[in-house]
């Protein structure tokens, strides 16, 4: 752990000194062309680089019934601030604080912390701090924007309590030059997760080490109609932790001794034409395997619980949402989850009714039934309250 | 047999390579200009002519204040040699483009980048607190300042100055086209003036305030709009008020843009004497509308209707 943060910081001086020595000889060609233009010309967008854009997100749930299963029926989920700005030309930072409900007490949480360099060397960027991971466009959005009140059975199952996966760590990307008209990205990152696959990752106190790496494509099919296809494979390995594994988890042993992987998969199709319709279709798939790395713990035991030494976990979904009028939106998702550890299935049926009062509030009802193999059938109903004040800066798609 | 085919096949292909590069060459040669809007892509094209190639990223008959974001936007950006955009908040959704591009020539404080309000006298610029009660208002003051044809040589200036800035060779070809440009819409306002003399001192509603600079220009004025503030639909009550207002100031024409709900204000010119003309707020909002002279000449022709 410690010996990965200088080589971190190396990295990210690294990356400063690119983006500087962009800066320096855009001026001084500016100087040697002439130009009679200052080099700060006065924006529209001038006055507010010097102070970052701030923005809050309250997001406040009620869930009729949910009293008889001990959960609070109403809750302010979360409150986010969002603080971002630019740094200089060539970089800016994005800051979400998020205030999040949990058994009663508030707690603070960084959500992404991170410096971008946006104009890199042939058409790269880099990014430092810590941020959500890409696995597709509803994981990348912040909790409180999501489409749904809930997160789909995949991210719950196999992405940790928080129903992303956030790292500390550094990505780059790049523009893969071709000469056509859509748009192909691959991304790599490394770095740290507290967050992890499954439950069972509660009971491991130390980060994980992973490497990741996505292709992300986006294709024009039409004027206003776009599909992203993209996918992602990565691996996490626990850093010489010491806690035990829960009992209840797969392997018992020394967490050092996990290695994990990730695949994903993942589509999104969206047509909007204007701001009165629009049409979104997307789909997830997650799949994750645990290997023991050794069979064997510090005393030579053997400590398996398993017969199987690998195990697999699969999830994943599909959404549908359409804007038949302005302010209305209909959503439908089909969740689907193998459970590795208790080979079980879960399906879950969502529908939502999404109305924006304005362009800055927005109230859903959801209704969710579930089904697990050899469990009763479960229906759940969200009521969600979602506003947000100042200049959020949303994902761009 | 086979080796012929063969040699044929790669003198074909180096044949084609050469097509593809010698195209990418000519293609190097013009500055590639991409613009938020058509009107400032219109305007660019006098200046640039064939030296410029000019892409603008919104269609003339989209809602410019409502626009999705597209990664192939990215990539035109990307691809750019200067960005031109209409600023004051209307094209906002310009910055993550600019940020996704990667491109470090045309971004903000750059010179391949262009806000081409500057040195436009601004309209309706808010006085005092500005929130969100006040609607999705244009905080930094109203944006369609293109709409004055008068801007449309500022606009000009501007373009000219940023393209001799990218491409300093060019310079006393950019200012000629400059020159030119402005001498002929020096001459078209004096047309166009001549034709809407009967327009000065009208009183008018319109949805919008995309309209302000348009009638400043010549000479009529907004008494009221449909949309109860910026980006605020029209209530009943204000739709009432409206037709009220319209039959006691005996007011007679209504505006609206094409990518506005035109059942509101078609009910008010039903309900009152008014009539109602839908006008092209931008290069490309009817098909007949192929350059910025067309804009006005478009929109005028429509008002000589009334
Ligand atoms: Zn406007």
């Amino acid at each position: 752990m410690s010996s990965t943060r200088p080589q971190f910081v190396f990295v990210i001086l690294v990356l400063h000194l690119f983006s500087l020595s962009s800066l320096f000889s855009q001026e001084s060609q500016l100087e040697k062309s002439g130009g009679t233009t200052p080099f700060w010309r006065s924006t529209s967008f001038g006055s507010q680089a010097l102070n970052p854009d701030i923005s809050l997100i309250g997001d406040f749930l009620i869930r009729p019934g949910a009293r008889d299963s001990g959960v609070n029926a109403f809750s302010l989920r979360e409150a986010e601030l969002g603080l971002q700005a630019a740094v200089d030309p060539y970089s800016r930072a994005d800051i979400f604080l998020a205030v999040e409900e949990e058994e009663g007490k508030f707690h603070v949480d960084i959500e992404e912390a991170f410096l971008t360099f946006l104009a890199l060397p042939f058409k790269s960027q880099a990014k430092a701090g810590r941020f959500i991971m890409d696995f597709g466009r509803s994981h990348r959005t912040h909790s409180p924007e999501r489409d749904f009140s809930d997160n789909p059975l995949a991210f719950e199952k196999l992405l940790g309590v928080e129903n992303s996966m956030k790292s500390n760590g550094l990505s780059f990307n790049l523009l893969v030059p071709l000469p056509v008209s859509s748009y192909h990205e691959v991304r790599a990152e490394a770095g740290e997760t507290k967050t992890s696959f499954g439950e069972e990752s509660e009971a491991i106190k130390s980060n994980e080490r992973f490497i990741y790496a996505r292709e992300k494509n986006f294709f024009p099919l039409g004027e206003n109609l776009n599909l992203e296809l993209s996918g992602g494979f990565g691996r996490w390995q626990t850093d010489g932790g010491i806690e035990k594994v829960k009992s209840t988890s797969t392997f018992e042993g020394r967490a050092h001794d996990l290695i994990r992987s990730i695949a994903t998969g993942d589509f999104t199709l969206k047509w909007k034409p204007n701001a009165y319709r629009s049409f979104l279709l997307e789909g997830n798939l997650l799949y994750t395997f645990s290997r023991p790395l050794a069979e064997e713990n510090e005393n030579g035991e053997k400590k398996i619980k398993h017969a199987v030494n690998e195990v697999q976990t699969q999830g994943g979904f599909i959404q549908l949402q359409v804007q038949p009028l302005r302010r209305w939106y209909l959503g439908s998702r089909i969740d689907y989850l193998l459970n590795g550890d208790s080979q079980k299935e879960e399906r879950q049926y969502v529908g939502i009714l999404t109305f924006f009062p304005s362009e800055f509030s927005r109230l859903r009802f959801q209704w969710n039934r579930k089904d697990t193999d050899g469990e009763e059938r479960s229906h759940r109903f969200f009521i969600q309250l979602t506003w947000a004040l100042g200049p959020h800066r949303p994902h761009p798609f | 047999m086979i080796s012929t085919r063969l040699k044929k096949m790669r003198f074909q292909f180096l044949l084609f390579l050469f097509c593809v590069f010698s195209v990418s060459e000519m293609n190097a040669k013009a500055l590639r200009v991409v613009t938020t809007t058509e009107d400032i892509a219109s305007i660019a094209r006098f200046i640039g002519k064939d030296r410029v190639e000019v892409t603008a990223l919104v269609r003339g008959a989209q809602d410019p204040h409502y626009i999705q974001v597209r990664p192939s936007d990215m990539i035109k950006v990307s691809r750019a040699d200067l960005l031109v955009i209409v600023g004051l908040g209307l094209d906002g959704w310009i910055l993550p483009v600019i940020d996704g591009a990667r491109n470090p020539g045309v971004r903000i404080g750059a010179r391949g980048f262009l806000d081409a309000s500057s040195g436009i006298e601004l309209l309706e610029v808010p006085t005092g607190k500005v929130d969100r009660s006040l609607g999705d208002v244009h905080p930094q003051g109203n944006p369609h300042y293109w709409l004055d044809p008068s801007n449309g040589k500022i606009i000009a200036k501007n373009i000219m100055e940023s393209l001799s800035l990218v491409q300093p060779s060019e310079r006393e070809f950019f200012k000629e086209n400059f020159e030119e440009f402005s001498k002929k819409l020096d001459q078209a306002i004096i047309h166009w003036k001549e034709e809407l003399a009967f327009f000065k001192g009208k009183q008018v509603i319109t949805y919008h305030t995309t309209w302000s600079y348009f009638l400043k220009a010549f000479g009529a004025n907004a008494r009221n709009y449909v949309e109860i503030r910026a980006g605020v639909p029209a209530s009943p009550k204000h739709l009432q008020e409206l037709i009220s207002q319209i039959k006691k100031e005996k007011i007679d024409l209504i505006i609206t843009e094409p990518y506005f709900d035109i059942r509101l204000p078609e009910k008010i010119a039903a309900s009152s004497q008014a009539r109602l003309r839908v006008l092209a707020p931008s290069v490309g909002a009817f098909a007949q509308i192929k350059d910025y002279f067309d804009l006005f000449e478009y929109n005028i022709q429509e008002l000589l209707r009334l």
